[in-house]
């Protein structure tokens, strides 16, 4: 209902300070759902590893635990996409 | 009642096109599950197959991969290569002669492009205590204009890092590929702001349709 009572207030032209406020956070927090939870961001972060182990940069376990989490974090928003979940 | 688990049915795992020998061919047991790697004729090309998992294969398996990688790097060092999309697995032989009847005037043009020719790759990254971004843009010029004398064409690649400045792939004649390492040796050791890595030889996956045998996101026929 928040979204609803603060898109009809604006509608009417009518601003309430503290509403906006709340709507800001609410975009922050979808915005940064929606960071999280774009395969593509993660595929990135995958190949980022890929690369920084390959110069050299992080060690073996390094690169094999941030993998191990990037996997993970990969598949858990695989399956949400598949379940048809979104953020925005 | 416990449900039995069905063993996972197989299928025909192309790795590559090739020039057709002129014979049956045999890799050896390179492929997936150590199976053995042989051709598949169709007029003058061959894929190069094996029997594998008919299943979804992730871009994200490192060791699945690296058998595909391993298998072409065997079939490139006689051979010009197709370079086919990993994934590529086909219910059976019979669908992967279809796909190469259909796709023959894609593989005559993407076997002009690679004959004789190898991928090279170049990524620059600037260093990890750098605070500001020193300014890349003369540095990758000089690069783009030296290599691009001892390559035959070149593709810029994605940026899929903040800390990546350049991320390009060219293609390289194999008998100029000692040039092109000269070349590349020479303007590494001019810089220090900046990290250089050179890999290859691949085949040329950024310079051809490596989806010619299927137009399928992955692969699966």
């Amino acid at each position: 209902m928040f979204l609803f009572d603060d898109v009809l207030m604006s509608m009417m032209g009518v601003s309430v300070p503290g509403l906006n406020l709340f709507s800001t956070l609410e975009l922050i927090k979808d915005l940064a759902y929606k960071e999280l939870y774009d395969p593509e961001i993660t595929r990135n972060e995958i190949k980022e590893n890929r690369m920084l182990y390959e110069f050299g940069e992080i060690s073996e376990e390094v690169y094999t635990a941030r993998k191990t989490e990037l996997m993970n974090r990969l598949e858990q928003v695989q399956k949400l996409l598949n379940a048809n979940v979104s953020f925005l | 009642m416990k449900h039995k688990s069905r063993p996972m049915e197989n299928g025909v795992y192309v790795y590559c096109v090739i020039r057709a020998p002129g014979e049956a061919k045999s890799f050896g047991n390179i492929g997936f599950g150590g199976n053995e790697v042989y051709t598949i004729d169709y007029k003058e090309f061959s894929s190069v197959a094996s029997v594998a998992p008919l299943k979804k294969y992730d871009m994200e398996n490192e060791k699945e991969i690296e058998t595909h990688q391993n298998v072409v790097n065997e079939v490139m060092k006689d051979n010009s290569v197709i370079p086919v999309a990993y994934g590529m697995i086909f219910k059976n032989r019979k669908l992967v002669l279809a796909s190469m009847r259909v796709a023959q005037k894609a593989m005559k043009k993407g076997l002009k492009v690679v004959e004789g020719k190898v991928e090279l790759g170049i990524k620059i990254i600037s260093q990890q205590e750098q605070t500001g971004r020193p300014e890349a843009g003369p540095f990758i010029d000089e690069f783009e204009k030296e290599l691009g004398k001892v390559s035959s064409d070149s593709k810029k690649l994605k940026l899929f890092s903040k800390r990546l400045v350049l991320n390009k792939a060219y293609l390289v004649d194999k008998d100029r590929v000692d040039t092109f390492s000269d070349s590349v040796e020479a303007l590494k050791s001019k810089c220090k702001v900046f990290n250089v890595q050179y890999s290859g030889p691949w085949p040329a996956y950024n310079f051809v349709d490596i989806k010619i045998l299927s137009k399928h996101r992955e692969g699966r026929r």
